[in-house]
This record gives structure tokens, sequence and C-alpha cells, in this order.
């Protein structure tokens, strides 16, 4: 059974800082790593490989060239990797990047299960796994939190809003995971050795057979405003006796219409 | 069990620097950083005296990250409310090869880093060195997470704080005296807001030091250095005296203090502070040295306590980058031999007393004594400030002979220490 | 004194915090302590006590300095740096 996992590169959130001036992140210098839904992913593709026959190809697309999340793939349990890189990924939107992956997806063929995040650590559109699966006219399941392979099927659990539902698809199937379906081990440092010296393919679009043009067209969302809320404070200090500045503090609370009477 | 030729922990300078020299010799070596990435645990005063390791990779230097050469140096002795400022500039600094650079350590040990690793090392970073595999006090490995790696030798380069050198047996317990903490802001400011305001071109920069009232009294001084598009502003307090201290002053109060003081205000105005950081440095200099190698092990930079505060001058990065050098072209020699023993890599050593390295803390042994002297950071700033307020001010009064004043000034009870500490000075 | 809240000044760098604590402290040998100098050494206030007078150590904010260590007059701390890839990540340096 071969395993295709889809993984993305994105910047390190923790390391984010905002431009107190223009209230946008300030995303230069800023590492990137692979995101943290990844890490379930490549966590739940290797426990299904230790239970059954199975081969992990993990994929990954972006610019610059995502080695770093291809190598943390391969620590985590994939046996192999394929990589694409190009500017022109910087700034795809979902349907493009669902057109490349399912492009992918095909010529690295035969495959059973095709595993993805329920939405990825920075855009978080949750596009991309219905995409692929609809390119590639494949059942999908969506938001497992349990998964099991039942002979030629999947059975997964669901986890909707105010109820979990169990649901069955046949292979090949494409799943998104979320967050809560598995605890993602810490890969040793051996598996982080061992990374580096498993087969590694970097494709290029012309490899996939797909043209710049095609993908031009799904430039199509514009980011108009990328900025935190204003935040403005008042900074009224209390300075009264304990009893008084509670009784201040309560009626500046509810002029502001914070609370109520 | 996975095995490799040589291990080395810490991506800092000396790490880098030996992993770099090995993998050029082509010998197998994994760098193992604790770190998300090499430099993510280092913090720089900062700046590295250039000509001392200029010869050891010449083909780095020209692509290196570094800040801005220093081209003026500034030492201020700071009262309550005044100071007075020796400033010292060079054209020969505007020359290359430049005499000295700012760096910061995150910055500089990313490019490094990656250098190394095109160089053919493996830099392995998130994961900690937990311990060492040891065998009748033979090192043969280390320990990470539970996996082991054995390795015919580690070099220790982890730092001030080394527990590599602990568990291998070669170092004890740090006394407060031995050390001090350095607290930093880094304050960012346009290239150009910094080359006006210090008077600069272009990749020019300043190194300034403070002394004086702004440590109340502990040893300890002050640091501000130009880095291309941001500001390192700290102090440095002796531990000791931080213990002692009644003061119930924390660290960073004083650091506030010292970010408020008019001299530094206008030169930090409408900068945003952007990371705010401390570490120990060794202040002991040779005395504080740990045991150098052992069977399978050498200890480099930082962690065998390789900085040094020499008065005017404080060192550490070169020495770091050059040990590690030195480290790795002994490994180089015991694997000639394929013998890693602590006799072998004795040769570490003595490659080290042949270098400035070894020259330098040696001839400022005395210098921690020298300078552990409660004077240095308070009365004599204050008597420098007092003597030039009379100097300079002309009051109500009728103004007195010029040595009237400083005789009289002179005349107090400090002119003897004055005149002692500054033949010990001198000696240092 | 200035007043300096040091919340601030952390908030300046990135912390990725571990599930457990790298710094641990023998609470007894703490108990009998006069100085508590990890009270006040430290620039990161990892340290504080509450009011039965029993120390308390916060390590998510901890710069993993060392000063604790050195200063502690007791030997009460047990210090270790945190897991790999976890603690303060500094940008600048």
């Amino acid at each position: 059974m071969r395993i295709v996992v889809c993984a993305k590169q994105v910047v390190d959130l923790a390391q984010i800082r905002m431009n107190r001036e223009t209230r946008e992140p300030i995303l230069s210098g800023i590492p990137l790593i692979i995101g943290d839904i990844e890490k379930n992913v490549l966590e739940e593709a290797t426990r299904i490989k230790e239970q059954h026959k199975a081969e992990v190809i993990a994929l990954s697309i972006g610019w610059p060239q995502p080695d770093g999340t291809i190598l943390e793939c391969l620590g985590r349990g994939a046996d192999r990797a394929v990589m694409l890189a190009d500017p022109i990924f910087e700034t795809l939107s979902s349907t493009g990047v669902a057109t490349v992956l399912a492009k992918a997806i095909e010529k690295i063929g035969d495959y059973a299960l095709i595993l993805l995040g329920e939405g990825s650590t920075d855009n978080n559109s949750g596009q991309v796994g219905p995409m692929v699966a609809q390119i590639l006219g494949l059942p999908l399941v969506s938001y497992a939190r349990q998964l099991e392979i039942v002979e030629d099927k999947v059975r997964i659990v669901k986890g909707l809003e105010d109820c979990f539902e169990t649901a069955e698809a046949s292979l090949p199937v494409v799943v998104t995971v979320s967050a809560e379906i598995n605890e993602p081990r810490i890969p040793t440092i051996l598996d982080v050795m061992e990374a580096s010296s498993k087969p590694q393919e970097s494709w290029s679009l012309g490899d996939i057979e797909i043209s710049r043009e095609e993908l031009e067209q799904h430039h199509s969302v514009k980011v108009l405003s990328n900025q935190y809320p204003e935040q403005t404070r008042k900074n009224i200090l209390f300075q009264e006796e304990l009893g008084k500045s509670v009784d201040s503090l309560l009626q500046n609370l509810v002029k502001e219409g914070v609370l109520e009477r | 069990m996975t095995k490799v030729t040589s291990i080395v922990v810490g991506a800092g300078l000396a790490g880098l620097s030996a992993a770099y020299s090995l993998a050029r010799d082509s010998i197998d070596v994994l760098v193992v950083e604790r770190g998300d990435y090499p430099g993510a645990k280092n913090i720089t005063g900062g700046r590295m005296y250039f000509l001392p390791i200029r010869s050891l990779f010449p083909e780095l230097w020209d692509e290196a990250p570094w800040e801005r050469h220093i081209v003026r140096e500034v030492l201020t002795g700071v009262s309550k409310c005044s100071s007075l400022s020796i400033e010292f500039s060079n054209q020969k600094y505007n020359n290359k090869p430049y005499h000295s650079f700012t760096i910061l350590g995150s910055r500089f040990n990313k490019w490094f880093a990656q250098k190394v690793a095109e160089k053919g090392a493996r830099v392995i970073n998130k994961y900690k060195v937990d311990d060492l595999i040891l065998d009748n006090g033979k090192v043969k490995g280390i320990v990470v997470g539970g996996a082991q790696i054995e390795a015919d030798v580690v070099i220790a380069a982890d730092g001030t704080m080394s527990q590599i050198a602990e568990k291998a047996g070669l170092r004890g317990k740090r006394e407060p005296q031995d050390f001090a903490l350095g607290v930093k802001e880094v304050i960012a400011l346009s290239p150009q807001t910094i080359e006006g305001r210090f008077r600069l071109k272009a990749d020019e920069g300043i190194a300034q030091l403070f002394v004086g009232s702004l440590t109340k009294g502990m040893l300890g001084a002050g640091f501000l250095y130009t880095n291309r598009d941001c500001i390192s502003l700290g102090l440095v307090l002796g531990i000791k005296d931080l213990t002692d201290c009644h003061l119930n002053v924390m660290p960073y109060e004083l650091l506030e203090e010292f970010k408020l003081r008019p001299e530094i205000v206008p030169l930090i105005n409408g900068g945003e502070s952007v990371e705010y950081s401390a570490h120990v440095l060794s202040e002991s200099g040779i005395k504080g040295m740990p045991k150098l190698f052992g069977d399978g092990i050498l200890v480099a930079g930082d962690a065998a306590g390789m900085a040094m505060n020499m008065g005017l001058t404080v060192r550490g990065m070169e020495f770091a980058i050059a040990s590690g050098a030195l480290a790795a072209e002994a490994v180089r020699m015991a694997k000639k031999q394929n013998d890693f023993s602590a006799g072998a890599l004795s040769k570490y050593q003595d490659l080290l007393k042949e270098s400035f390295v070894w020259k330098d803390l040696n001839t400022f042994r005395h210098a921690p004594d020298v300078l552990a002297n409660p004077r240095l950071f308070g009365e004599y700033p204050q008597l420098a400030c007092t003597m030039m307020e009379k100097l300079m001010t002309v009051g109500e009064e009728p103004k007195k002979k010029l040595s009237t004043t400083i005789s009289k000034e002179l005349r107090s009870r400090l002119a003897l220490s004055l005149l002692r500490d500054s033949f010990r000075f001198w000696r240092m | 004194m200035v007043e300096v809240n040091i919340k601030d000044k952390l908030a300046l760098d990135t912390f990725k915090p571990a599930k457990e604590s790298h710094l641990k402290l023998n609470q007894e040998l703490c108990r009998g302590c006069k100085v508590r100098c990890c009270l006040f050494v430290c620039p990161a206030r990892v340290y504080t006590m509450d009011e039965q007078s029993e120390i308390h150590i916060e390590f998510e904010a901890c710069l993993e300095c060392g000063t604790c260590l050195i200063a502690c007059p007791h030997n009460a701390i047990q210090w270790n740096y945190p897991q790999g890839g976890f603690g303060v990540q500094f940008r600048y340096g």
C-alpha cells in the first residue's frame, strides 16, 4: 500500500513579530519550518505503516525550496520524498496548489491513501485536501480524528461540531486529519541522521506536465490587507484605596459598555 | 550502533570553527545543536577582534555577515549626574583588514553553519546532548534523548555553562566570583539613523564602554555596540556582587536605568527594543579554565573558559574561533595515528600554548584580580567627574587655580589607593 | 529606582516552552536559605516567593543564562538546559 503525505512548509509562527506602524507581520528572516498539523499527518502515516505493509511518500511544494520540511518528513517516518520548488508557488492560491499536488500525486502513481492536514498552520483555508480529491476523482473524508484501515477500506471517525461521525470509504481515498488524531512522536536524532540518506527527488513543473501559464490562472486570490486589529488602551490607573478603586473601575466598565448594570 | 569520527556539541563560534576545519580536512563530523537553528542560543556582547583569526579561514571572511567595523572606541566614566568620555579614533581602523567588527550571534552563526554544511559536515538542530557514553572515564560518544551515537572524539563547545565538560569530569563547580552576568537589549534603528547619531559612514561602527555609578558600585560595566540596523546595549555585572549586594535591584532594572541615562537616551530615541537576552560569562581567565582534554574529548571556546575582560578590551569570540580550529587540528593529528587517548589529544593544549589564545590569557592572568576592585567602578569614575566639574564650572565665587583644584581632589584619602591601583593596572 | 515590567521585556523574545521544567529546586534547602538571591539575580525573574515563603519557578520565561546556578549558595538548583528545540530562541543574539 502506498501512502502519499502532502506537507506544507510554513513560517515559524512563534518567531513572527508585528510592525507597530503598519500592523503587518514582519516575515523577512523568519525560519521556515514544517507545519504543526503535518506532524500529525506523518505520525498517522507512520502508525499505519507499522500495522500494515505500506510505503510512505512525502510530497512538498514551496518556495524557497522546502528542503527542511522534506528532511523533517523523512525523519518522521516517510520512506522517500518528492519536492517541487518554484517561485510561482509563493503566490499560488489553494486551487493552484491543489492542481500541482494532484499532478504530482498522479505521477507518483499507485496510491492507496492520500493524507493531508485539515488546514495549513498558516493560511488554514482547509480547501486543498478537498480540491485534490476532486481533481483526482477520489472520495474524500475530512477532519479525521481516528483512522483505521480495514481490508481495502478506511474507517474514519470525524469530529463534527457537536458529534462524531463514523465514515467508511474504499481505497484509494483522500483523508484530511485534525490534530486530535494522535500525539506526534519526536523523532530521535538517529531518525534525523538517517533521513538525509533516504531517497529524495526534485521535480520541476515540466516533470508534472503543467505549464506556467496554466498556473498563472490560479493567482486569483489577492490579499488586500493582512493586519492585526488596532488596539487602543485607555491606560486609566485607579490609585485610590482598594474599595474605592474597585468601585471606580466598575463604574468605568459600565460606562464603556463592557459591563451591564 | 551509529558511529562517526567526531562529534561537536554546540553550533556556536567554537563548535562551528572546529566543524568547518574538520570538514575541510574531509574528517567525518556531526554537529549537534540544541537551538532551533545555529545561533538561537547564542548571545554576543558584540565585538570580534579580527586580526588574530584572519588567517584561519581567509576564504570565508569576505562574505561573512559582519555588522560594522569599529572605527571609534569610547570609554565613559559616569557618576550620578555627569560623565567623562575618552574617545579614540584611528585612521588605520578605516583600512582593510579591519581591526574589529561587531556581530550578532544568531545572524552570524546561522551563516557560519551554512558554510560548515557546504563543506560536508552534518549540522543537526533541535537536539540536546544529554550525556556522554563513558567507559572507564573514556569518552566514547554521546547520548541524545536516549539514542546513542559513538564517536572517536567529542569536542565540547557547549558554551560557558558547558555540561559536557562537567560530565567528562573536566570541570568542577563554578564560583560566583569567577563569573559575570551579561544582560542586553537590542534596539532597532535604521542604518541611516545610526550613522547620523554616531557620526559614522556606511559599515562603520563604534564600541563604547561605561564604568561608574551605573552598576551601583558592583563590579561591572555597561556597553554599547552599533550593529547594521540596531544597537546592542547592555550591562555586565559580577555575580558575586550581585548576590552579596543587598541593593535589592534586579539586573533588568539596572539596565533600564542605564537606558534612561542622559548619555544614552538621545542615542536610542525612537528605536524599538526587539530583543532582551542574558547570559553568564567567564571572568576568571586562565585560572578558571577546566582541563582541556581527556580520553576522547576536547573542550573549546567559552566551554573552556576562554573569555576575558582585559580592562579596555573584552575578549572571547576570537578565542572561540581559534580554539575550535586548534581542537580540529589536534583531532586531525590524532586520527592520523588512530589514537584518541588523552595523551594524543594533549597536542591540543600544546597548540593552544603556541597560539595567541593562551599567550593573551596568560599575559592578562592577573587582570581579574586587578579589575575586581570596587574603586574602579565607584570612586574613580566619580573622582574623574568631580574633578572635571570643578575645572569646567564657573560659579559665583572666583575660580581657583587649576593646580589647587587638582591637588585638592587628589589629596583626598583616595590618592594613595589611586597611585597603588594605577601601578597594578599598569602591570596588568 | 525605575519600575520595569519584566514581562514586557520578555515579550520581545521567542519562547517555545517545553512541557516539563528544566529547572528544579530542592525546596528543603530553600526553606533553610536566608539569602534567597535567586529572587533578585535572575534577569528574567523566573524565581518568585509566595506568601508561605515558598519559592516558585516560572521556567517558561527562562533565558538559560546560568546565573541562578552559580549564585545559589546551597546548590539547591538542579539546573539543566531545556530539551532540544525548546526554550528561548534568539533572533539577534
